[in-house]
């Protein structure tokens, strides 16, 4: 090994509040400790640029988390719970439902358009969602934390916690464009980032690769960072998997509850309803929705639509307008074909299994202030577990939690001292993939093989996302053999020179290979299906109240490489002393 | 496929003194410098279509096209982003466009506290284009 790490510049940093991650929960946590502390000194470290990051880089047609007339944080917590098969953590969801309506009058504030009707109500879609303008959302967003002043770094990829005892006293991360080792040194840390996509086989291939739905360059960092790092984990089992349009993988809302339109098979029939009754029809849970697609499928009456052939020309010009905010690719689509929503309904199709807190509830183990197991150590938005359906305005709100927690405990909180032998440590741990080894792997290769692998065995989109014992314990086997494996990544795109940029892609597949590893043990220990599509096991079929209505949690031990798994009871909060 | 940046219409944007507007907005790190001073983008199969690179170049050289495995047929997607609204192009195989604008943002109660100059998502040079704004709240 002819690589030194003496050749690296370091940049070192101290502040008090430590935010990693420049999307909603970092953002909103970045405008909140400053409105409360004008002294609060802030680092944001961002992997993209603040302006075009995450989830949000193309826009967003509507708000999800949202209290419309006649709804309210009662109806919102029922709603989640119901939706989410009764497990969740209503301390946190209910706290998410008293103040998604402030983030969303902020993000009005900030400059994002919301239409109204007549009476400046807000246009309600569907029972808790609103119809947003929002394709500058991301920008406008940033302007805000920018008028805070906080210092913003863009570009640099946070690759650990900085980590003592049981304290967390900060990150380590490298600029992807600046080539530098960054250690910024915090009183408090926000872990803010997106959640986990690419780790399974998605719908498409070779070029098409990245039109998925979820953000391609949300790669898990986060959290990757608390497992290594042994913060407690919860709920990885529940992935998310979602009902999409085929091909773009565009959002349905726009359009099933945007313009009503209905779920139809091949043979023209509104299944749910015709077919599915029993378990809901219409009003049953999303993840049903979804099954009961794949059914029709399975019994050979697809494809399935969501049916728009009832909007009339003018309203199917606003559609392919409207998917401009968030999926312009899908507008493109229509145009290329020459056809339109009217004539040319969307198909529907399941995509690959992510892992995101901000949809399902994959994410840090936190208290209500969203403090996470470790000391000094908090989680928001994507990367908090317990409260499914929170999107942008409760991750939005999680970010403000956490920020006022900490700016109230701000003056208790001290610096301490890095070990010197730790930063070599992990310097050499992120840059020694520039150096070309005897045997060497890409990271597009490593990539791919993770993602068959666990689309093979750990239910992806070819098994029908089933899941059983024997399958995940060849997961379990090859997973750890890619971990290994990892050590021959070689940080280049055509395996003779070496860039900063795939040097990025080696961590995102490194991350990748360690939520995998959690994830496995998550989805090998509950016994018993809770929610289909997203956790269904082959061998135990049914929901089990009596045996399982709790939390599965993990705790990783980075030095031996095992997954210790905990459970935590499930607690529902008495509403009535709630209010 | 993701974009096309047309080696002709591109300028560079003064770089290397000044950070050019796609390679700052790309979410994945995917456009870079080559060294004749234009813009490229290193790997198409990466690009996710959000098209922010499209909305803020200045000489709109950048445009969307699907990969062949979905669409089959060629047809790009322009879009340039101003101040309060974007304006997109659709074209498709045989060149019939069709032209959407969509509202980008209000007035800011932070305008205030922001330098108008630190407002990097915009192209400043918009003279108009005649086709008014739909309102998408109705009927949607």
């Amino acid at each position: 090994m002819s690589f030194s790490t003496d050749k690296i510049k370091i940049e070192r940093i101290k502040t008090d509040f430590l935010i990693i991650g420049a999307g909603a929960a970092g953002c909103f946590a970045a405008y909140e400790a400053r409105r409360l502390n004008p002294n609060i000194d802030i680092v944001i470290l961002e992997k993209a640029h603040i302006d075009r990051s995450g989830c949000l880089a193309a826009g967003i047609n509507a708000i999800n988390a949202y209290i419309n007339a006649g709804q309210s944080p009662e109806s919102f917590l029922e709603y989640v719970k119901k939706d989410s098969m009764d497990l969740i953590r209503e301390d946190l969801v209910y706290s998410i439902a008293k103040e998604v309506n402030h983030a969303v009058d902020l993000l009005e504030e900030w400059g994002l358009p919301i239409p109204k009707d007549e009476n400046g109500e807000r246009y309600a879609r569907g029972r808790g969602s609103i119809i947003v303008q929002g394709e500058r959302i991301k920008p406008i967003i940033a302007q805000a934390v920018k008028s805070t002043k906080a210092k913003i770094l863009n570009r640099v990829v946070v690759t650990n916690l900085i980590k003592k005892g049981n304290k967390i006293l900060g990150a380590y991360g490298f600029g992807v464009r600046d080539g530098k080792f960054y250690i910024v040194e915090a009183k408090a840390t926000l872990v803010a980032t997106g959640g986990a996509g690419g780790i399974y086989k998605p719908n498409n291939e070779g070029n098409a690769r990245h039109k998925i739905w979820y953000s391609p360059f949300n790669t898990g960092a986060g959290y990757a960072i608390g497992i290594r790092a042994g913060a407690e984990m919860t709920t990885f089992e529940m992935r998310y998997v979602s009902m999409r349009i085929k091909d773009l993988m565009a959002p349905t809302g726009a359009v099933a509850q945007g313009v009503n339109a209905q779920q139809v098979n091949a043979l023209g029939e509104r299944y749910l309803e015709e077919r599915y009754g029993a378990i809901g029809g219409r009003q049953m849970p999303t993840s049903a929705r979804l099954l009961a697609t794949l059914q029709e499928n399975a019994e050979g009456r697809g494809p399935c639509y969501l049916d728009t052939t009832h909007l009339t020309k003018e309203q199917a010009e606003r559609l392919k307008a409207y998917y401009l905010h968030m999926t312009p690719g899908l507008t493109l689509y229509w145009s290329v074909k020459s056809t339109s929503p009217n004539n040319d309904p969307p198909e529907i199709v399941g995509t690959e299994p992510y892992i995101v807190g901000g949809h399902a509830q994959a994410g840090y183990w936190i208290d209500v202030n969203r403090k996470a197991t470790l000391e000094n150590l908090y989680a928001a938005g994507d990367v908090a577990g317990g409260a499914p359906k929170k999107y942008v305005s409760g991750s939005g709100v999680e970010g403000m939690i956490a920020a006022r927690d900490i700016n109230s405990k701000l003056s208790s909180l001290n610096h301490e001292e890095i070990n010197d032998h730790e930063i070599k440590e992990e310097i050499h741990r992120v840059f020694n993939h520039i150096e070309k080894q005897n045997i060497s792997i890409l990271p597009d290769e490593l990539e791919l093989r993770m993602q068959k692998t666990m689309d093979d065995y750990a239910g992806g989109i070819s098994s029908g996302y089933i899941l059983n014992e024997q399958k995940l314990s060849k997961a379990r086997k090859y997973i750890k053999q890619l971990k290994e494996d990892s050590k021959y990544l070689y940080a280049s795109k055509d395996g003779v020179t070496p860039s900063l940029h795939e040097l990025m892609k080696c961590h995102e597949v490194i991350d990748r290979l360690d939520v995998a590893t959690v994830l496995i043990e998550h989805l090998s220990y509950r016994k018993e299906t809770r929610w289909p599509i997203y956790q269904s096991r082959g061998d135990f079929p049914n929901r089990d109240d009596k045996n399982w209505l709790k939390f599965v949690n993990s705790v990783y031990d980075n030095k031996s490489g095992e997954v210790k798994i905990v459970e935590r009871e499930c607690k529902p909060i008495s509403l009535l002393t709630a209010k | 496929m993701g974009i096309l940046i047309d080696q002709n219409s591109c300028n560079g944007c003064g770089f290397p003194e000044s950070e050019t507007p796609c390679n700052m907005a790309c979410p994945g790190d995917l456009i870079f410098m080559q060294s004749n001073g234009k813009a490229e983008i290193c790997c198409n199969a990466d690009c996710w279509d959000c098209c922010a690179c499209i909305k803020i170049c200045p000489q709109q050289a950048i445009e969307l096209q699907l990969p062949f495995e979905i669409t089959g047929k060629e047809g790009s997607l322009k879009a340039r982003a101003y101040r309060e609204k974007t304006i997109w192009t659709t074209r498709d195989a045989n060149g019939n466009e069709e032209i959407f604008e969509t509202p980008a943002r209000n007035e800011s109660s932070l305008k205030n506290l922001i330098n108008p100059e630190e407002f990097s998502d915009v192209v400043d040079s918009y003279k108009g284009i005649s086709k008014s704004f739909t309102d998408l709240g109705q009927g949607i």
